[in-house]
C-alpha cells in the first residue's frame, strides 16, 4: 500500500488504548467477564437464529399442505396417509422394541425376585403355572373419537378393561406416549389424561376408564397416535388414534 | 496432535476429497469455458477445512472414511462455488496467489462455473444413498440444504450492508452475519454431517451446533485479520484487499465504534465511493486507523476466547468418545486457534 495523502488526523491517545487491550490479558476478572460477553452474546444470535429458522421452516411446511386439496382427492389422501401410517408405524416399532425390552428385564427381576422371597419362605418353588392372563390379551385396542377434533378441544373416551382368565386381582397401572402427528409434529403426552390410571382389575369384572384428550390451542393439523401400555404388562396396549382439524 | 501433524492430517484429508471432486467432473464439452475450469480452484490447494472437519468427526464418532468421503466432496464443492460467486461479488483479483476466476476469464463465465459447481454437488449426495442408506442420506440431505440457505442469507446480509453502506453495526450484527455466511457452510454442518455418519444418525447433530459455531467464528476473525497483517505470499490475496472491499468485518465494527466523528465521516466516505475507484493510500489509512485504536488487538482477542468456548464445548461432546488420532486432530485444530500468533 502507499501512503496517506488524505484522511483524517489520529487520535494523540490512541496508542494508549492498544496498550488497554493488551494489558487486558493480565486481568483475569476482566478477562473472563470479556470472554463470557462475547460468548453469550454469540450464544444468543444463535438461539435466535434457530429458532427463526424453525418458525420459517414451519410456515412453508403450513403454506405446502393443503388440507382440503388433499381431501379432495382421493388418491393424495390415501397417499397421506400410507406416508403417515408408515411412520407412525416405524416409530411404534421402534417404541414397542424400546419398551417391551425394557419391561422384560422389569418382569425377569421381579419373577427372580418372587422366587428368591419363596425360598427365603420354606417354600418350595412354586408347581403352579405362571398366570396366563397376560399373554391371553395380545390385541391392541384403538380408542378413537367419534370426529376429527380442532385445536383447543377437549373429548372424553370411555373404555372397559375385562380380562376372560384372570384368577386372581392384577394391579394396573397405565402409563401414557406422546401423541404422534404427522412429520416432526408432536402434542405432548400432558394432553392426555387417564382417570384411573393406576387401578386392581378383578376376575371377571369390568373397570370403566375414562380417557380426557384435551388439546393445545397451537396443535397443527393431521392424524395423531398415542400409545397406552401396563407399567407390569407390555401386552396390555391400548392405541389412541385422532385426527386434528386445521383451524 | 502438534501443529505439524495436525496440518498433514488436514492436508492427507483434502487430498482425498480433491481426488473425488475430479471424479465427479464430467470429461465433456464445453472444456474450455466450463468443465475444465471447474479443476482450476480446487487445484490451487486451499485448507480442505470442511472435508477434514467431516471426516475427522466422522472417524472420530467410529465411522470409516469412505462413509464420509461423498458428503466431503459435497462440501468441498459448494465451498469452490461460494468462493467463485464471492469473488465476483467482492471483484476480488487473487485468490490463493492466482487472479480469480472472474479476472483470468469473465464475470459471466465465472458465474456460470460457481452454478455448475453447485449443480454438480448434488450427485455425490445422491451417491450417498448407496453408501449410507436412504435415510441418512435424506437427513444429509437436509444439512446441506440449510447449509446452502444460511450461507446465501449470510452473503446477502453482508452485500446488502455494503450496498446501503452501512456504518452503524455492531458486534451482534456481525456474529449474527458470519453464523449464517461462514460458520454454518464452514463448521456446523461439516461436524454435524461427519457425526450423523460415524454415529450411524444416532447423535442429536444439535449438540454441535455452538461447537461449530465458535469454531467457524474465530477461524473467520483470524482469517480476516491475516488479510490486514498477513503476508501477502503467505496468505495468496492482497492484503488489505478486505478494506479496499469495503468487507464489514470486526475491525472495521469496532473501529466505526470508537473512532472520531471526523474519521467516521472519512471511512464512510471511502465506503461509498465504488470498488474499483476506491484509493489504496486511505486504505491503508484506515488500516493504521485500525491499529491505533486497538481493532485488530480486540478482534485477536475475540477470537481467542471464541476458540476457548469452542475447546469446551469440544470437551463437552467428544470427551466421551474412545481415544482416537481423529479426536486429537479435531482438539489440536482449536488449540492451533487458542495459541495463534500472527
Amino acid at each position: 500500500m502507499g501512503t496517506s495523502k488524505k484522511g483524517p488526523r489520529k487520535k494523540s491517545n490512541s496508542g494508549k488504548q492498544s496498550k488497554q487491550e493488551d494489558a487486558s490479558w493480565i486481568d483475569t476478572d476482566r478477562v473472563v467477564n470479556k470472554a463470557q460477553r462475547i460468548v453469550n452474546s454469540a450464544v444468543n444470535v444463535l438461539e435466535e437464529e434457530i429458532a427463526a429458522g424453525i418458525l420459517a421452516a414451519k410456515k412453508i411446511e403450513k403454506k405446502l399442505i393443503d388440507v382440503d386439496e388433499i381431501r379432495e382427492d382421493p388418491d393424495a389422501l390415501m397417499n397421506r396417509i400410507r406416508r403417515d401410517s408408515h411412520e407412525v408405524l416405524d416409530l411404534f416399532i421402534d417404541a414397542f422394541a424400546s419398551l417391551t425390552g425394557q419391561m422384560n428385564s422389569v418382569v425377569e427381576a421381579l419373577k427372580k425376585e418372587t422366587e428368591e422371597q419363596a425360598k427365603k419362605n420354606g417354600k418350595a418353588s412354586s408347581t403352579k403355572p405362571p398366570s396366563k392372563t397376560s399373554k391371553s390379551t395380545p390385541a391392541i385396542i384403538t380408542l378413537e373419537p367419534d370426529a376429527p377434533m380442532k385445536p383447543g378441544e377437549t373429548v372424553t373416551l370411555t373404555i372397559s378393561m375385562f380380562e376372560d382368565h384372570l384368577e386372581s386381582p392384577k394391579k394396573i397401572e397405565l402409563r401414557k406416549s406422546d401423541l404422534i402427528g404427522p412429520g416432526e409434529h408432536v402434542i405432548y403426552k400432558r394432553a392426555i389424561k387417564i382417570e384411573p390410571k393406576s387401578f386392581s382389575l378383578r376376575p371377571k369384572k369390568e373397570k370403566d376408564l375414562n380417557i380426557t384428550l384435551d388439546l393445545p390451542k397451537n396443535s397443527q393439523p393431521g392424524c395423531y397416535n398415542a400409545l397406552l401400555t401396563d407399567k407390569n404388562d407390555p401386552l396390555v396396549r391400548v392405541l389412541i388414534a385422532l385426527e386434528v382439524l386445521e383451524t | 496432535m502438534d501443529t505439524t501433524h495436525m496440518k498433514q492430517k488436514l492436508a492427507d484429508y483434502g487430498t482425498e476429497t480433491l481426488l473425488g471432486i475430479h471424479a465427479f467432473i464430467p470429461e465433456k464439452e464445453p472444456d474450455q469455458y466450463l468443465y475444465g475450469l471447474l479443476s482450476d480452484y480446487p487445484n490451487r490447494g486451499g485448507k480442505g477445512f470442511r472435508p477434514g472437519l467431516c471426516i475427522a468427526s466422522c472417524k472420530a464418532f467410529g465411522g470409516k472414511l469412505k462413509e464420509a468421503k461423498f458428503s466431503a466432496v459435497a462440501l468441498e464443492m459448494l465451498h469452490n462455488a461460494f468462493l467463485i460467486h464471492d469473488d465476483v461479488e467482492d471483484e476480488s483479483f487473487y485468490r490463493r496467489k492466482k487472479p480469480t476466476m472472474h479476472e483470468a476469464t469473465s464475470r459471466a463465465i465465472a458465474i456460470n462455473v460457481g452454478d455448475m459447481f453447485n449443480a454438480l454437488s448434488l450427485s455425490p449426495l445422491w451417491r450417498n444413498r448407496d453408501l449410507l442408506g436412504e435415510k441418512l442420506s435424506q437427513r444429509i440431505f437436509l444439512e446441506i440444504q440449510h447449509l446452502i440457505t444460511e450461507s446465501a442469507e449470510g452473503q446477502a446480509l453482508e452485500l446488502g450492508w455494503r450496498k446501503d453502506n452501512r456504518c452503524d453495526l455492531t458486534e451482534t450484527d456481525y456474529l449474527r452475519m458470519i453464523l449464517k455466511k461462514t460458520c454454518w457452510y464452514t463448521c456446523i454442518h461439516p461436524i454435524r454431517i461427519g457425526a450423523l455418519i460415524g454415529s450411524k444418525g444416532s447423535v442429536k447433530p444439535d449438540d454441535f451446533n455452538r461447537l461449530g459455531y465458535f469454531m467457524g467464528a474465530a477461524f473467520q476473525i483470524q482469517d480476516d485479520v491475516l488479510n490486514l497483517v498477513g503476508e501477502e505470499s503467505a496468505y495468496g490475496k492482497e492484503i488489505g484487499g478486505d478494506i479496499m472491499e469495503g468487507k464489514r468485518t470486526l475491525m472495521l465494527i469496532h473501529l466505526l465504534l470508537h473512532c472520531s466523528a471526523s474519521e467516521r465521516r472519512f471511512i464512510k466516505g471511502f465506503l461509498k465511493i465504488p470498488i474499483l475507484d476506491r484509493n489504496l493510500a486511505e486504505a491503508k489509512t484506515i488500516l493504521e486507523l485500525m491499529h491505533d485504536y486497538g481493532s485488530i488487538t480486540y478482534a485477536k482477542t475475540t477470537s481467542k476466547y471464541l476458540a476457548g468456548a469452542a475447546l469446551k464445548e469440544f470437551y463437552s461432546h467428544f470427551s466421551h468418545l474412545e481415544e482416537s488420532e481423529d479426536k486429537a486432530f479435531l482438539e489440536s485444530i482449536i488449540l492451533y486457534m487458542i495459541n495463534r500468533d500472527y
